[in-house]
């Protein structure tokens, strides 16, 4: 019941983060730029501005649009997209697809380079793997992901052509970008769970596992591993979004339909509605992501869990 | 086997023939000569000299046989003669052989001359597909909304304008429908050309014609669609890029012929109503389909492409429309394609647009950057043109309204021509041309690209140039010794080049003693603010690519212009525009235009700036030609060829 009363509190802060995320975008949005001047051609006349301001309700007080607008969102309707054909939530729905599975990718490309990583290093503790496995953390922190793709595209698409340079043409298309996106998440992981599994390790509970003769593997695994996630599993959620965050350059760079191109040419294009619903879809993914790894922390960890009792 | 060994390996064969060729020349020259010596009585006679030495050592010993030590000299004088006359022949034959060398050394050269020049135009491949990458292609199938900047592709592809220019002069050519006729200085008529067919089989009349008249200019009856298709901006793009707003009246005289009637005599009719600025639609296909359909599901037109599919993410195909209505070989783009099949795919990034031609996903890219080319034009993977870029001459627009007749409580500083003419000396064009631009650029002279006829020498003759000293002291005789302080607006998302190019300006005006603040703006601020003409200063300005004049001079010179910031109603500038305008005589039209430039250029008008280029990227197999008043984008796709084995 305390998780259920806990679940329903973090939904209504999740509700709220999106309602206050929306409200600051409407107002930025509105603040530069005027959607009518993109939308008409240089040799418009007066007329014209005045008839499409007043067809996109623009005219009316900023209150009243943002009225209208929270109105409307409450009931599924974010408005239609002045440049494509359409709903503009349906328009952002049709991208989450392919912005979900580069996320994913990236994820998976994070965890996978950055946990085995970071266990490794931690047990070889000063050896050349160790430094091997930092220098590419640091290498993957203090490299920009965009700069990152522009190089794998030119060594691994156009050097040697074994990936695609862009689209989403089928797995091989889905590399270099989850690649270029999860780097930076991946150092990130091994960082943690090196520093993790270093304390872990010492720890009077490993010893007492190693010495109930309790082979190396297992300890390490079973005893040591699991323990060495729980920050790592802190820090998901965060990441989370940070790949989703991410995923908006390198979804330009390699020319990969998701959300995050949508979004640069709806900014470019000063296309409010369909840049409010790619924002109210990205900033739901980021907190519901968050919520679920939280709820999932609390499953996992029975010291929170019985804090949160 | 690439191409490249293929000819290392013929050039080396062609060496290896020519030095065989004259080796053999010489042996058979070698062989002839020592078979001259070794025939018949030449023979003797060289045994005989070859031993005439100890003959004549034993004459000497001998006095008694001097008679027959005369003989023996005059048989060594013969056997001379006849060892020269030998040596003539054997040069002789030796010139022969050289000759027949040289003779057999020019043909093979002549031979594999030809199979050279057939190797370097390598065939085009007529089923090629060809890919090519833009920045952004949104949705929308609708011409109407091509016609407002939203997707030049299809627009192209897809459909057709009515005329079309001529690739070197820019002058009008039939393509939908015939030049025009003139009935008299207020009616014309246009003649659809024969045999035009819509995609879908039906042809193409004078009543398309109308309805894309009608359509545009007033579409309430045609608007069928919901919220898909009736925003108002392609609408009101269209109405006014098609110029129906001339008209005084018109009908269809019969399925062929479409006639038009304008309050004035308009000059620019053709040219406007006329221009790609709308592609033609069937009347039948949208009345049965309707408007939401034909924006959003399907495209149907007369042009060089039938389209099949388009993801406004992914890209676009269309294949190639077999019965198009213009030769593939003719001059005027757009042409029956040379490849089959097309697609655009959406890259927004231009690096991996590149990537993409070097990987051989991407066959060409247009419309970029010079400076994202610059790096691959020594790579002989990739082909780099240069041409003027979709803003092609830059200028900086003086506010000279009446609304800004005081700045800052003192009168404008603009409205004083020796100031403006400070300002014009102040920049050191060619500077920023080899240093920023490509070197290639030239300055501006006025509202047009120079690729197409202007500037003539009448212009060239008048250029600014750069003249920092008079500018100061034109600036001090103007009342400003200390130099002003005035706001440079610029606009920082239309062109890249704008902020960059900005500072350098600003850096020569200050120079002289005009110290500019430069304020920007995104465009979708810009082009409304520059428009109040309320705000005093300088501001950034560009012209197009049209080539009909009326497009630049309609909105930015005539004083009712849309973005006419700089006026001066006590110039001829007016009278000319509006003379040229009513002049249906082509010479006398071209005469005018040339007089109203000329006074707009003497005038120091505008700060007239440079000319600005973009580039052009393809692979090496790939030529894509064009006139030299016509550029490289949506209107000549067609013509690109895609070469075998290059």
């Amino acid at each position: 019941m305390q998780f259920v009363n806990l679940f329903l509190i973090r939904m209504i802060q999740t509700i709220l983060v999106i309602w206050v995320v929306v409200s600051i975008v409407f107002v930025i949005s509105r603040l530069i730029g005027n959607p009518e001047t993109s939308l008409l051609p240089f040799d418009a006349t007066n007329e014209d501005y005045e008839r499409i301001r007043e067809k996109l309700g623009l005219n009316e007080p900023l209150i009243v649009q943002y009225g209208i607008f929270l109105g409307d969102a409450v009931q599924g309707n974010l408005g239609y997209s002045y440049h494509r054909t359409g709903a503009a939530l349906t328009i952002v729905a049709d991208k989450v697809l392919g912005t979900v599975k580069l996320t994913a990718a990236g994820l998976i490309v994070a965890l996978g380079l950055g946990l085995p990583l970071g266990v490794l290093a931690a047990l070889r503790r000063g050896s050349p793997l160790d430094w091997l496995a930092r220098l590419i953390a640091v290498f993957g922190q203090a490299t920009p992901s965009f700069w990152l793709g522009l190089m794998l595209i030119f060594f691994l698409a156009t050097k040697v052509s074994w990936f695609p340079t862009a689209g989403a043409e089928g797995f091989r298309s889905l590399v270099l970008p989850a690649f270029a996106l999860g780097l930076l998440s991946a150092a990130g992981f091994m960082r943690l769970t090196r520093s993790g599994m270093i304390d872990v390790l010492s720890t009077d509970f490993i010893r007492t596992a190693r010495a109930k003769g309790l082979n190396e593997r297992t300890v390490i695994m079973r005893h040591g591993l699991r323990h060495a996630l729980i920050p790592v599993m802190t820090i998901l959620g965060i990441e989370l979004g940070r790949l989703i965050a991410g995923s908006v350059i390198i979804e330009v760079v390699f020319s990969w339909p998701g959300i995050g191109r949508l979004m640069i040419e709806s900014i470019l294009q000063s296309d409010y509605p369909t840049v409010q619903a790619g924002l109210v879809v990205i900033a739901a993914s980021i907190t519901f992501g968050n919520l679920i790894v939280d709820m999932t922390y609390r499953v996992i960890d029975p010291r929170i869990r019985m804090a949160a009792l | 086997m690439s191409t490249r060994n293929y000819w290392k390996r013929m050039s080396h064969n062609r060496l290896s023939r020519r030095t065989l060729l004259r080796a053999s020349a010489r042996a058979g020259v070698g062989a002839t000569g020592l078979a001259l010596v070794g025939c018949g009585d030449d023979d003797d006679d060289q045994q005989a000299v070859v031993e005439a030495q100890p003959q004549q050592q034993q004459e000497q010993e001998q006095p008694a046989q001097q008679m027959q030590q005369q003989q023996q000299q005059q048989q060594a004088m013969q056997q001379e003669q006849a060892e020269q006359q030998a040596e003539q022949q054997a040069m002789q034959q030796e010139q022969q052989e050289q000759q027949a060398e040289q003779g057999t050394v020019q043909a093979i050269e002549r031979e594999e001359a030809e199979q050279d020049e057939q190797a370097a135009e390598p065939e085009v491949d007529l089923d090629a597909t060809v890919r090519v990458a833009i920045g952004r292609y949104t949705a929308g199938l609708d011409p109407q909304r091509s016609g407002s900047q939203t997707n030049y592709v299809n627009g192209a592809c897809t459909f057709d304008a009515g005329m079309s220019n001529h690739p070197e002069t820019a002058a009008l050519e039939p393509n939908l429908v015939q030049l025009q006729e003139i009935v008299d200085p207020t009616n014309v008529i246009f003649h659809v050309t024969p045999g035009v067919m819509f995609h879908n089989g039906t042809p193409y009349t004078a009543h398309d014609l109308e309805f894309n008249f009608e359509r545009v200019s007033s579409a309430a009856d045609y608007h069928q669609g919901g919220e898909t298709s009736d925003h108002p901006n392609e609408w009101a793009s269209a109405r006014q890029a098609f110029g129906t707003d001339n008209f005084a009246s018109y009908s269809v005289i019969d399925d062929q012929t479409f006639a038009v009637e304008t309050p004035v005599p308009n000059a620019s009719l053709a040219g406007s109503i006329m221009s790609g600025a709308v592609r033609h639609v069937s009347k039948e296909y949208v009345i049965e389909n309707g408007d939401a359909h034909v924006d959003g599901v399907f495209a149907v037109g007369t042009g060089p492409f039938r389209f099949l599919e388009s993801d406004p993410d992914v890209g676009a195909k269309w294949t190639r429309n077999e019965d198009y209505h213009k030769a593939r070989d003719g001059l005027t783009n757009p042409r029956l394609a040379w490849f089959k099949d097309f697609e655009v795919q959406i890259r927004p990034e231009p690096l991996a647009q590149i990537a993409g031609i070097e990987a051989g996903e991407i066959d060409a890219v247009y419309n970029l950057p010079t400076d994202v080319a610059e790096p691959y034009r020594d790579n002989p993977n990739f082909k780099v043109l240069y041409q003027p870029s979709s803003q092609p001459s830059h200028y900086i627009m003086f506010n000279t309204h009446d609304s800004v007749a005081e700045v800052d409580g003192v009168p404008n500083p603009f409205l004083d021509i020796r100031v403006r003419e400070a300002a014009n000396l102040a920049i050191n064009r060619q500077e920023i041309i080899d240093g920023l631009l490509t070197g290639t650029e030239g300055p501006a002279f006025g509202p047009y690209r120079g690729t197409i006829g202007y500037p003539g020498e009448a212009l060239e003759s008048r250029y600014h140039g750069y003249d920092p000293d008079r500018a100061k002291a034109l600036l001090a005789e103007a009342g400003y010794p200390d130099g002003l302080d005035i706001d440079l607006h610029i606009v920082t998302d239309f062109q890249p080049i704008v902020p960059i190019m900005a500072l350098p300006v600003q850096e020569y005006l200050e120079a002289v003693g005009i110290r500019t603040t430069i304020k920007e703006y995104l465009s979708s601020e810009y082009f409304r603010t520059v428009r109040t003409f309320e705000l005093p200063g300088m501001f950034w300005f560009f012209t197009n690519t049209i080539a009909e004049p009326e497009t630049v001079i309609g909105s930015g010179v005539t004083e009712s212009g849309f973005y006419a910031v700089s006026v001066y109603p006590e110039t001829e500038i007016e009278e000319l525009y509006q003379a040229q305008n009513q002049a249906l005589d082509p010479g006398e039209r071209a005469r005018l235009l040339e007089e109203l430039y000329v006074t707009f250029y003497d005038n120091y008008s505008w700060l007239f700036l440079t000319e600005v280029s973009s580039a052009t990227i393809t692979s090496a197999n790939v030529n894509w030609p064009v006139g030299s008043a016509e550029l490289r984008g949506e209107g000549t796709l067609s013509a690109i060829q895609k070469l075998r084995d290059a």
